[in-house]
């Protein structure tokens, strides 16, 4: 995936990050859904939570990804 | 029949007589009744019979094939991945409030969604966009397209 509406370096910055994006990436390899996904989430907190939403469910639907990213920065309990 | 009900007679009172009796049709009868259960007890059918006096929905008794574990619980299987999908469901049917925008920028939205939509975001549900200063959640209704997230890009 090209990242042209940010550089890489400003959206994925650890390990964690790296991992959210690869299992984004394997939903939809779309800029503005990870790019947004990435940015609803915030914290590394909420990242680990939709990461660990994702595996437990065996998650890859991009609709059901971005919704359950707005609900966990809303501190919705998924 | 109705004194041996009343306890008055027992049984083994009547079968006597009766056997006693050349007219009676029972006068052949053997003395005692073989098979006989020891107590006659009248809920013994409905409790399973008296030689195993057991309700029959008291059974906690786990059996071969039985889909319950150990535990008494209902292990992996058909409903472990309806459970899985159920969390999913719940989070896609949860009713997401529509964002209000200004009327200009709403029609500036619209205009760039329905001119820019990729044929995958066609196909989507729910897609985002990044618009002017902002980054868009939008549902796709087919026909129209509902804002359910805004966000100020920093």
């Amino acid at each position: 995936m090209k990242f042209t509406l940010f550089p890489r370096e400003k959206i994925i910055k650890t390990e964690l990050d790296e991992k959210l994006f690869k299992l984004l990436l394997d939903s939809w390899d779309n800029e503005e859904f990870i790019i947004g996904v990435f940015q609803d989430l915030e914290t590394q907190e909420n990242k680990q939570k939709l990461i660990n939403f994702i595996e437990e469910e065996n998650e890859t639907n991009s609709d059901v990804i971005i919704l359950a990213a707005m609900d966990i920065a809303d501190g919705i309990e998924i | 029949m109705n004194y041996i009900n009343a306890g008055v007679i027992s049984p083994d009172e009547v079968r006597s007589v009766l056997r006693e009796d050349i007219n009676s049709g029972y006068n052949t009868l053997p003395e005692e009744m073989e098979g006989e259960p020891v107590e006659n007890d009248p809920f013994a059918d409905l409790l399973g019979g008296s030689e195993t006096p057991q309700n029959p929905f008291s059974s906690d008794k786990w059996e071969e094939g039985d889909p319950r574990e150990a535990n008494g619980q209902f292990g992996e299987g058909g409903s472990g991945k309806v459970e899985k999908s159920q969390r999913s469901d719940k989070i896609r049917k949860r009713t997401r409030k529509e964002v209000r925008l200004p009327k200009d920028e709403y029609a500036r939205v619209m205009s760039e969604i329905r001119t820019n939509i990729t044929s995958e975001e066609k196909q989507k549900a729910v897609f985002k966009k990044y618009i002017g200063n902002a980054r868009y959640t939008i549902q796709n209704l087919e026909d129209d397209y509902r804002i359910i997230g805004k966000k100020e890009i920093q």
